[in-house]
Formats: C-alpha cells, sequence, structure tokens
C-alpha cells in the first residue's frame, strides 16, 4: 500500500521522511514535569444537585396544598348554605324558614285562615291505600298548619338532605300519579 | 481444524493485544489513583506519556512560543481536575479537551500576537520551509492539522494517535490520508490526489 509508512512507519516513503526531518525541528523537547504546587486542592466530580430542584418544587407544593385545604374548609357557603341569596330561596323551604311566603299569604287571604273551614275536606283518591284517612288538601291546609320549629335548628347538610328527600318523594310522587291515573282511566 | 482450535481457545484466552490492553488500563488506573493522592511521581509519568501528545494539540493551534508554556499549564490544570475523570481509559481524550479548552481561553483573553522567528536548527532556509510547511498544516482543518502535526512532528504511529487521543483507528487513518492529501495540494506538491 503507498502510503503505509504514513500509518505505521513501515516501509518507506521519501516525501513523507523529508517532511518529518523538515519539521522535527517542532518536536517536543522533553523537560521535567511542573512541579506540583503543594496546595492545590483535587477538585472532586460534584453531582447534580437535584435535592436542591426538589426542594425548590417541594415547598411551594405544600404551600398550595395548606391554601387550597384552608380554603375548603373556610370557604364563605360552607357554614351557612342558606346565607347565600336565591339559595335561601330554593333550597330552604317555607317550613323551616317560618316565615310566609308571598304566595302563602295570598292562600291565607284567599282561604281566611283566621276562620274556622266549614267547608267539608274531600278525600284523595289514593289506589295503594284504599283504606286511609283523607287528608286535607295543601291550599286549606297551609294555611292552618303552625311551622315546625325543630327544623330551625336544621345544619346545611340537613337541609340539602332534606332538599334531595323532598326532591326524591316529588319524583316519586309524579309517577305515582302517573300510574294512578292510567289506572283510573282504565277504570274509568 | 487446527484454526478452528485457535479460534476456540480464542474465547477462553485473552489474545496478547488485549492482554497488554488490559494491563496498560491497569497500569493507568494505578497511576491514576497515585496522582489523586499528589504522588509526583505518577504524576512525572503521566506527564512523560501524554506530554506530546497536549504539545501536537498546542502546536496545531498556538503561537510556537507559547506553546511550551501552555503544556505545562494544560498538566496543571489536569491534575486540579483530575477527580473530575470518569472513565479512567479515555484519560488521553480527556487531557487532549484540556489542551483544546485551553487553547480557547488563551484567544479568549489574550490579544493576537506576532509569531516570533524562533530557533529551529538549520540553515534560515531550512527554518523557513519548515515554518512554511508547519503553517501550511494549521491551515488545515482541525481534524487533520492535529492528526498531521501529531504524526509528521511529533512522530506517532497512527495506531498510538488513536490510542493516545481515544479517537478510532481507522478515523485516525482517515485523517492522515485526507489530510495528507490537502497538504500536498497546499503546499503544491505534485503527488496529491
Amino acid at each position: 500500500m503507498e502510503n503505509d509508512y504514513l500509518w505505521d512507519k513501515k516501509g518507506g516513503d521519501a516525501e513523507i521522511e523529508g517532511l518529518e526531518s523538515l519539521l522535527s525541528g517542532f518536536k517536543y523537547e522533553p523537560i521535567a514535569p511542573p512541579s506540583l504546587p503543594a496546595a492545590v486542592v483535587i477538585s472532586e466530580p460534584t453531582r447534580f444537585p437535584w435535592w436542591k430542584f426538589s426542594l425548590a418544587f417541594a415547598v411551594p407544593a405544600c404551600l398550595l396544598f395548606v391554601v387550597s385545604i384552608s380554603f375548603w374548609f373556610l370557604r364563605p357557603g360552607r357554614e351557612s348554605r342558606a346565607a347565600i341569596p336565591g339559595d335561601e330561596q330554593r333550597s330552604t323551604p317555607n317550613i323551616i324558614r317560618n316565615e310566609p311566603s308571598a304566595k302563602n299569604e295570598r292562600e291565607t287571604k284567599v282561604t281566611e285562615p283566621d276562620q274556622p273551614v266549614t267547608e267539608p275536606l274531600k278525600p284523595i283518591k289514593t289506589i295503594f291505600a284504599p283504606g286511609r284517612k283523607p287528608v286535607a288538601p295543601r291550599a286549606v291546609r297551609t294555611g292552618h298548619r303552625k311551622p315546625k320549629q325543630q327544623f330551625e335548628t336544621l345544619t346545611s347538610e340537613e337541609r340539602f338532605a332534606y332538599d334531595q328527600l323532598k326532591l326524591a318523594l316529588s319524583i316519586t310522587g309524579s309517577k305515582l300519579k302517573v300510574v294512578s291515573d292510567t289506572v283510573n282511566r282504565t277504570e274509568d | 481444524m487446527r484454526d478452528r482450535e485457535i479460534a476456540g481457545n480464542s474465547f477462553f484466552f485473552a489474545t496478547p493485544a488485549a492482554a497488554m490492553a488490559s494491563e496498560r488500563n491497569s497500569t493507568r488506573s494505578k497511576m491514576i489513583a497515585a496522582i489523586k493522592a499528589g504522588d509526583n511521581e505518577a504524576f512525572g509519568q503521566f506527564y512523560k506519556e501524554f506530554a506530546p501528545l497536549v504539545h501536537g494539540i498546542l502546536l496545531a493551534r498556538l503561537p510556537r512560543d507559547e506553546v511550551q508554556d501552555a503544556v505545562q499549564e494544560v498538566f496543571l490544570a489536569a491534575y486540579r481536575h483530575i477527580g473530575s475523570l470518569r472513565d479512567e481509559n479515555a484519560i488521553g481524550g480527556w487531557v487532549a479537551r484540556i489542551a483544546r479548552n485551553h487553547v480557547v481561553d488563551h484567544y479568549r483573553s489574550k490579544k493576537p500576537s506576532e509569531e516570533l522567528q524562533d530557533d529551529i536548527e538549520g540553515s534560515s532556509d531550512r527554518r523557513a520551509e519548515a515554518a512554511e510547511v508547519l503553517d501550511a498544516i494549521r491551515s488545515l482543518p482541525n481534524a487533520y492539522r492535529e492528526t498531521l502535526i501529531l504524526r509528521l512532528v511529533e512522530g506517532m504511529t497512527g495506531n498510538e494517535i488513536a490510542e493516545k487521543t481515544g479517537l478510532s483507528p481507522d478515523s485516525v487513518r482517515v485523517n492522515l490520508h485526507r489530510g495528507m492529501n490537502l497538504l500536498r495540494k497546499t503546499l503544491g506538491i505534485s503527488g496529491a490526489k
């Protein structure tokens, strides 16, 4: 191979040998190594300080957690759900609030609750309890009925449960009404 | 059959080249451990082994009159940072990188200086010719100029260059041949391909 001498100095190449001898004046001349300074501290490889990063993320994460927990427990609507305007009207029934609503007032005027009702009560048709005692209609009943004082002491959770129960009962009632209408129509 | 036996034995017995490499790595590990412990003799051995490599790398980039001092500075820097050497078998490439970084720091911190006409033995024509050839090598791309200086100036073989710098022998061979062709073109030698 032509350039073997260039690789391993085997064989011979006049041109390369000429360059080597020409450049030999620049070759490294061995001299004594530098004396080692006594005070030099050999630096050890430093590892990347991951713990600093983990601290930097852990502290804000803890703060965020504490703030969110505090906000959850101290949020305005938690203690008194009725304090929210509109929510009181929606969730708290008149019976609990012990305040006569406009509708009740109107009904009161119409039915004149101060005087005893002379009109005979009509029995409510029921299909599941034929022998059940008839119940007075709601419009008539509201005028005379005293609100129960025990509902004033309900907490917001209990009121919410009460609302849910009422909703379930109303849904059930409507279903029952549909069934009863169907049965009555069939019977008729 | 005999060839197959020999090939089979190579699985169980290290080849002479592998044994030599293993012994060399072991020696280097001891040398590096001794340097870390502050052993001057081990540092002298390290200096003797790698000074031509560092000198060649610096000669390819720095003015000639500053190369000798720079070699000493590179080795002192290597001593200070010997703790950052992770792969003890790659100490050649590690020292070479320190030398290249030193060149960068040199040109970053100092103004470019005029190179002195130094004391090359021989006639002035020969000195001028040598300086011209060295300048021609320095004008080549980095990979070629380092390899050619280590080969033509420092007198290393291709295998020695590969072993010291951490490059693969094939890369060194390619750099040598392509660099030599470029040098021929630069110098106007007829053998250029």
